[in-house]
């Protein structure tokens, strides 16, 4: 009772700071007149709670132009082609003042931003799939022949990867702005890198552990984290940030009533609940089950197991009625795959069995908007890991184990782009099992040196670093920026065309 | 300070506590150990092998073991009913001895009366416990260890599904917690006790988990929370199985037992789809035909000194096909149970 309270309190907006510091950046746009707008960052930030509709409460009144907003870019763009193509006044007649036409250039220059984004991206992977192509014809020792019928494959790969790559466009498009997040047991570990990530992408996140003690703390770093993401963001990415928004409240996940509490505290905070994440567990060290206490099993098995059921059947129940849907995502653990856990035997059974649940939900939700899913973390240098582990076990550690940060920037992007249902979001993938192994030499004394004691950086500063090298371009970031869906399908459709003209142009084959 | 936790932790697991005749049987069955151990680092493959490292001479080796004979000493959980009463039924007929439990203290009561009467007062006891409760269990320890000294097959029948057969929105917080706790947190308290009762006991101890649908991690739409359990006690099993050999205590077994599909009121509470008639139709038996099974079968583990982990199944994958089989060619088995329209 009284922690819901406080945690009602604990609620505060990052765009609520935001309006009290109006910010002071050259506008980089051509037509360099000196407007700052403060109130661009507010309306966007409530941009997405006025079409979620519902959570409405919050309009600022010193908006009269709501509605115009809500007519949609295209119209905008539009408008703005206008302008800039004709005369200002016309701009400024539909826009009806100074500010507003800045807005609108602003805005179309965002769209022809993104849009010239997307033509690069697809420029760029028409032209690689063109050359892995040649290249491998070059290499079978091709003839003068076949290099036509390549070529005209490719041009026919070229068009089918077009139609793909425009679906995968529009969705994005249709999917952009912030998600509503809500993370079980997201003060500690994995959970709160998770939080922040989300944050970090904008969204609005609703965090939860059993004290409210460590909500409200973890509210206050996580605002902190945003701030600091906010100071080193480029202007884009500023944007984006400003629509994150955390609040918490203390929820013990194998108490029904505590569940539906969340529940309500979240759709009332946020409107609706786009994606739910099972995170609180628990493991209580490793050793062998005759030495469990009674109350040691009951802990692990109510949270673990009696939690994720309780909050996966709050949430469908939430989600089946709203319009969009929603995802409930439930972690795997050691276990889930079905290898027997000695000295986790407790841990690894509930975790056996929240796989098959997995299973059942979806034959059973088959027809419903809620997709159910599975994010596997792997191994992850948390408490829950780290708890009564040896020395040997920590040597181990260094090869496979990953920081939290780490492993939430890679899941993350993937859970908010989630579609269907019973996809399985997974860390440790086949490709970094093997660079484990291929770099095992390497990662020796990565995270604990040979006496087992931490070599790795505070949580604090490792956010520090890690905020700076977000800003910067990396590699990753961009080979990211691809689904996975589009590289593969990319390539293998410019393969099969070139098998089937390869095949149907029959006749006399050299060297067959 | 991580080692000293280690140890500490394998120090409750070793065996009986039979002193060593000297260093020289000592220097032995380190060296035995450490065999053991090199032969299992061969096989690999197991994530956590290098915890057996520090698992260090353990108890109640195998030729110095007591041969378990007959009559053998029976604990059957959840036994007032269904198939758990068919199994204390079998047994006694072969001549073991058994002690029933339950929740409810006057179907404990009513039952032991009928199964004295029938074979005799000094087979067969019962007491009252539940299974979610560890002060419960531990009780019944006592009970046993009182009336019998030492148990040989504890089974763990006890499980339930709240008779409800709804999808996972719509069952009730108290159903949830009901499944969750008998078959998951209950059967996890069972097995804790029997262990530690059983590494004690000279002549060890086989202990059998019985599992249920979505055991074998196909999904169970319609009762999501029970396939979630029944999946949980397959892999405790096999933890527990891992577990145990990597501390070495080898006169104590975990098995699992695999009724199939029993015609008991957990099963036929969901008769309510045409599918759930199908198949109740074509597969389920009564009780006492899987007793008949699976008695003699759990039997023969002791008789044969086996000291392997078994998977005893009543209903085979190929029972199951050919039955299919012979319902769609001949419409065998129509309407035995329950009608179909």
């Amino acid at each position: 009772m009284a922690a819901a309270a406080a945690a009602a309190v604990a609620h505060l907006s990052v765009h609520g700071r935001l309006r009290r510091s109006p910010e002071h950046r050259p506008s980089t746009s051509s037509s360099s007149a000196p407007a700052h707008r403060p109130s661009l960052l507010r309306c966007r930030a409530f941009k997405q709670e006025t079409d979620g509709g519902g959570g409405d409460r919050d309009s600022d009144p010193s908006e009269p132009d709501a509605r115009k907003r809500r007519k949609g870019p295209l119209y905008k763009l539009k408008a703005a082609i206008q302008g800039l193509a004709g005369s200002r006044s016309a701009a400024a007649e539909v826009y009806g003042g100074e500010h507003q036409y800045q807005r609108a250039v602003e805005k179309a220059e965002e769209i022809f931003f993104s849009v010239a984004t997307q033509l690069g991206r697809y420029a760029i992977t028409m032209m690689s799939s063109g050359v892995v192509l040649g290249v491998g014809f070059q290499l079978s020792g091709g003839d003068s022949q076949m290099n036509e019928l390549i070529w005209y494959s490719w041009l026919g790969g070229v068009i089918i990867g077009t139609m793909i790559g425009a679906n995968s466009v529009l969705e994005e498009h249709c999917k952009a702005g912030p998600r509503n997040v809500v993370i079980t047991g997201s003060t500690r570990g994995l959970g709160k890198a998770l939080a922040r990530e989300f944050l970090l992408s904008g969204d609005h996140v609703v965090i939860t552990s059993r004290s409210p003690e460590s909500v409200l703390q973890t509210i206050t770093e996580l605002e902190e984290n945003i701030q600091e993401g906010l100071s080193v963001a480029k202007k884009k990415e500023r944007k984006i940030l400003s629509h994150a928004k955390v609040v918490g409240t203390a929820c013990d996940v194998c108490k029904p009533e505590d569940v539906k509490k969340l529940v309500n505290f979240a759709i009332n905070e946020l409107g609706s609940v786009d994606i739910w994440i099972n995170n609180a567990g628990t493991n209580k060290g490793f050793r062998p089950l005759v030495t469990f206490s009674d109350d040691d099993i009951t802990q692990i098995v109510s949270t673990n197991l009696v939690g994720s059921l309780l909050c996966t059947r709050e949430a469908m129940n939430v989600m089946q009625y709203q319009e969009k849907g929603g995802h409930i995502f439930n972690m795997d653990g050691a276990g889930s795959g079905g290898s027997s856990t000695p000295l986790t035997a407790v841990y690894g059974s509930t975790k056996c069995g929240l796989r098959q649940f997995q299973g059942s939900l979806l034959k059973e939700s088959r027809r419903s908007k809620v997709g159910v899913h599975t994010a596997s973390p792997g191994m992850v240098l948390t408490d829950l890991l780290l708890s009564g582990s040896s020395i040997r076990n920590k040597q181990m550690f260094n090869l496979i184990c990953e920081l939290p940060e780490t492993v939430a920037r890679t899941l993350v992007p993937r859970m908010r782009v989630v579609k269907g249902s019973g996809k399985a979001i997974n860390y440790l993938t086949p490709p970094r099992i093997l660079l484990a192994l291929v770099t095992a030499w390497v990662r020796r004394g990565r995270w604990f040196d040979d006496e087992g004691r931490a070599v790795y950086a505070a949580e604090a500063d490792r956010i520090r670093n890690w905020a700076e090298s977000r800003a910067r371009f990396s590699f990753t970031d961009a080979m990211e920026m691809y689904t996975e869906n589009t590289w593969v399908s990319v390539f293998s459709l410019s393969v099969v065309c070139a098998f089937i003209i390869l095949s149907s142009s029959g006749g006399p084959l050299p060297g067959t | 300070m991580a080692a000293t936790a280690t140890v500490a932790v394998h120090l409750p697991l070793r065996g009986p506590a039979r002193a060593p005749s000297g260093p020289s049987v000592a220097a032995a069955t380190r060296f035995r150990g450490r065999q053991e151990r090199r032969g299992l680092a061969a096989t690999g493959g197991r994530g956590l092998a290098r915890f057996r490292a520090e698992a260090f001479s353990g108890g109640g080796g195998g030729g110095r073991r007591d041969p378990m004979v007959p009559p053998y000493n029976v604990l059957i959980t959840g036994s007032t009913k269904g198939i758990g009463y068919a199994l204390a039924r079998k047994f006694l007929e072969a001549g073991d001895n058994v002690i029933i439990c339950s929740r409810s203290a006057q179907k404990v009561e009513s039952v032991v009366g009928d199964l004295k009467k029938e074979y005799g007062v000094q087979h067969v006891w019962g007491t009252v416990c539940d299974v979610r409760d560890g002060k419960d269990v531990k009780a019944l320890v006592e009970f046993a260890r009182d009336k019998l000294k030492h148990i040989d097959l504890w089974i763990n029948n006890a499980g339930s599904n709240a008779y409800t057969y709804k999808p996972l929105v719509e069952t009730s917080d108290e159903a949830l917690m009901e499944i969750i706790t008998t078959n998951t947190l209950g059967l996890m308290i069972c097995c804790r006790e029997a262990i530690n009762m059983m590494r004690n006991q000279p002549r060890g101890g086989h202990i059998f988990n019985l599992d249920g649908a979505g055991s074998d991690g196909r999904p169970t739409p319609r009762f999501a929370a029970y396939g979630a359990t029944k999946r949980s006690v397959v892999h405790l099993t096999k933890s527990l199985q891992a577990e145990l050999q990597m501390n070495e205590v080898n006169n104590v077994m975990v098995h699992n037992l695999s009724p199939g599909m029993v015609t008991t009121d957990l099963l036929m509470s969901g008769a309510t789809t045409k599918q759930a008639k199908f198949f109740i139709n074509i597969l389920a038996e009564p009780p006492d035909v899987v007793a008949d099974y699976l008695v003699p079968n759990v039997r023969a583990i002791p008789t044969n000194q086996s000291m392997k982990p078994t998977y005893i199944r009543f209903l085979t994958g190929l029972k199951a096909y050919s039955r299919i089989f012979s319902r769609l060619a001949f419409g065998a088995r129509r309407n035995k149970y329950v009608t179909e329209d």
